[in-house]
């Protein structure tokens, strides 16, 4: 817009410079200000009752903090809380998510890249017929799958193992995912294929040498995509993954259904907070990739 | 690639029309044994491993229909692994797997010799189509496989087991008179139609403030879309905290003074499943708002220009001239967002749990209900309806996304 450089004469450039306070541009700010707050109250709200201890909870104000501030709440959270037959905290269902999480974002997206690069380069007949149908089937509702998905993983031997959730978070996250490598694999110059190709060199050396290097932003949105959905599940995980790897979502969810006597709200939302963590954190230092992921199956091109 | 000489080159040597016509023979005698079952002259795995054995054996010595040295290996390598699965299998498989694995292994080697005889096609960009089986599979397996599973045993009157007992529609007959069910219905479409049209206003509003060209744009859009990365169960949580009805913003707004302030939705019969709403709102405008910000950004700047030579205003230009041009957006935007209504689930599960009573029941937890405590037909019944539910806007979509001529992009 404004390229005024030393030798250009110097006149008026670009729209007439706006008042401070113009009355449109004030609504605007106001209204967006005013939505912001709406977002941002629940979790104020989380933060403040996690550190109000059950009397404070039980006489003040909802909105109000505490006048003491302490982790105890947290520190029951994370350590001697009921979820379900076991009070020993939310913690194992954090490492449970854990061991959920690493293997099925690596295999989901070895194997989405992989058949991402395949449509992308090295087409074959069929191949749109299955892509067509894996992208119309990502919005099938998971309940018409599941209890095939159930008897499978039975005959498999693998039901209630973690093995079995990380074929099911790898089948359902293949769709997304393949289209993001898809795209970006056919946006990448045709010239570096050919190029590679001319040189001799195969289907894997291209993706392992010229295709993956390239495709560093890619795999992070992927990354971010991944770990955010299979941390957040719990569909999956509470039917796939057995009593002894509920992941975290699981377990949160025992703790306020399992809860017999009085009720530590504090103590709940400290839980709450600490399973949203993760994806909170993931989300603050990589908004840019977070958003391009989510935008990725919208907007085209 | 497709040039006429690698075709020659690739073609079988020798007097292809015997050589071809055995190998067929064979795979098709081993094929068909393989699937039915059938003794070859021993039964079950051992006769159909020999049969598969004999067929790979001939066609490497002929070598028929392979285009190049390097497709004999590979297919020598996957004869030889899905023998040893024959062989050695019963050693670290159950049978029930080694069955599965041997049978679809089998089967894919004659497919692979027949198709080849016949189209000269598997061979063609062969490590492509090796590369992409986990995908094939999955999509034949896991989407095609599921779906027309679930919708043939939705005819059934299958109750613990999986048992075959066709009865017609009777199960969706006594959907339609369960009460659980016609309000669960009744609630999803509650919630889509109230989700849907309150998160694409509010989405497309903010979009517009947030195209302004305002400062901290950044700050606005972390702001508004930081709830989507959170979990339904997260989110439901939170919100049924804020509403709690004794400690939560009623409390709250009574004692700054309007003491007649009523706000009892997660607990009144007739609210429930709007404070679901509000919940699910919370967790899902952002993301309305990012894409149809993108659709903001993606209109060429040379339309405002033009709007604004002709004096057309901006809110007028947004809605009578941008907003049509969005579309492709908007529409996928949509089906995003309705499909996932239809499968609301985890949210109302740590909401409200349904409640009180029934009235805040969704479909997909009563599918799951039924499936897994008894009534596995009712379930599955349950289930064909929501896709049924899920297609009123899938297939639209996909008729103008894909059928008419255009593809993904």
């Amino acid at each position: 817009m404004s390229n005024t450089s030393i030798d250009t004469p110097v006149v008026p450039n670009g729209p007439k410079p706006k008042r401070m306070f113009d009355p449109s541009r004030i609504f605007i700010y106001a209204v967006l200000i005013i939505t912001s707050l709406y977002f941002l109250l629940p979790l104020y709200v989380m933060l403040i009752t996690s550190f109000k201890n059950l009397d404070e909870i039980r006489d003040g104000n909802i909105f109000v903090p505490g006048s003491h501030f302490s982790f105890d709440s947290w520190d029951r959270a994370w350590n001697h809380v009921c979820t379900g037959l076991y009070c020993n905290g939310i913690s194992p269902g954090f490492w449970n998510s854990v061991k959920i999480t690493v293997p099925s974002v690596i295999v989901s997206i070895a194997v989405a890249s992989v058949s991402g690069y395949s449509l992308a380069n090295w087409p074959f007949r069929f191949a749109e017929l299955f892509f067509t149908v894996l992208i119309v089937g990502s919005f099938i509702p998971y309940q018409v799958m599941l209890y095939p998905l159930v008897l499978l993983t039975k005959n498999l031997g693998i039901f209630s193992t973690l093995y079995a959730v990380i074929l099911i978070h790898t089948i359902f996250g293949l769709p997304i995912l393949t289209l993001l490598f898809r795209n970006y694999f056919s946006s990448l110059p045709p010239e570096l294929f050919k190029a590679a190709r001319v040189d001799g060199a195969g289907f894997w050396r291209i993706f392992g040498q010229v295709m993956v290097p390239m495709s560093v932003p890619i795999f992070t949105v992927a990354v971010i995509l991944q770990v955010t959905g299979i941390w957040n599940d719990y569909l999956f995980g509470v039917v796939f993954a057995g009593l002894k790897n509920y992941p975290m979502t699981v377990q949160l969810n025992n703790i306020f259904t399992s809860t017999m006597g009085v009720k530590e709200y504090n103590v709940e939302m400290a839980a709450t907070l600490l399973t949203g963590l993760v994806p909170l954190a993931i989300y603050f230092f990589s908004g840019k990739y977070f958003v391009r992921g989510i935008a990725a199956g919208a907007v085209k091109g | 690639m497709s040039d006429f000489a690698l075709k020659q080159a690739a073609r079988p040597r020798g007097n292809p029309s015997t050589k071809q016509g055995l190998i067929a023979a064979f795979a098709v005698l081993s094929a068909v044994a393989l699937y039915f079952d059938f003794p070859f002259f021993l039964s079950g795995v051992v006769g159909t491993m020999i049969g598969v054995l004999l067929t790979t054996i001939i066609s490497l010595i002929l070598d028929v229909p392979f285009r190049s040295s390097r497709d004999k290996t590979i297919f020598a390598i996957a004869a030889a692994i899905v023998v040893g699965v024959g062989l050695f299998g019963s050693q670290f498989m159950e049978p029930m797997v080694l069955n599965y694995v041997f049978k679809i292994g089998a089967l894919a080697l004659m497919f692979a010799l027949l198709a080849g005889i016949a189209w000269n096609w598997p061979f063609r960009n062969l490590m492509s189509k090796v590369a992409s089986l986990p995908m094939m599979l999955i999509v034949l397996l896991g989407f095609i496989g599921s779906t027309v599973w679930t919708i043939a045993f939705s005819l059934t009157d299958a109750r613990m087991f999986p048992v075959w007992n066709y009865v017609g529609f009777n199960q969706y007959k006594r959907l339609m008179g369960t009460e659980r069910w016609m309000v669960s219905l009744e609630n999803m479409v509650i919630y889509a139609i109230f989700f849907v049209s309150i998160s694409f206003i509010l989405g497309f509003l903010l979009a517009v403030f947030m195209d302004q060209k305002i400062r901290a744009e950044g700050v606005f859009r972390t702001i508004y879309l930081y709830p989507f990365a959170l979990s339904f169960i997260v989110t439901g949580h939170v919100w049924a905290w804020i509403m709690n009805p004794a400690y939560g913003l009623e409390h709250a707004i009574r004692s700054w003074g309007w003491t007649t302030f009523n706000f009892d939705w997660l607990t009144n019969i007739h609210y429930s499943i709007y404070a679901v709403v509000i919940a699910g709102l919370w967790q899902g405008t952002g993301l309305v708002m990012a894409l149809m910000l993108a659709g903001l950004r993606g209109i060429d700047d040379e339309v405002w220009k033009a709007a604004k030579i002709d004096g057309i205003s901006k809110w007028r230009t947004y809605l009578q001239i941008v907003l049509p041009m969005m579309r492709p957006v908007l529409i996928t935007t949509l089906v995003i967002v309705a499909s996932g209504a239809v499968r609301v689930f985890d949210i109302v599960l740590a909401l409200t749990q349904g409640g009180p009573g029934i009235s805040s029941t969704v479909p997909s937890m009563y599918v799951l209900e039924k499936v897994f405590n008894g009534n596995l037909a009712g379930g599955l019944a349950a289930a064909t309806v929501m896709l049924a539910m899920t297609s009123v806007v899938l297939v639209p979509w996909v008729y103008v996304e894909f059928v008419r001529g255009k593809q993904i992009r």
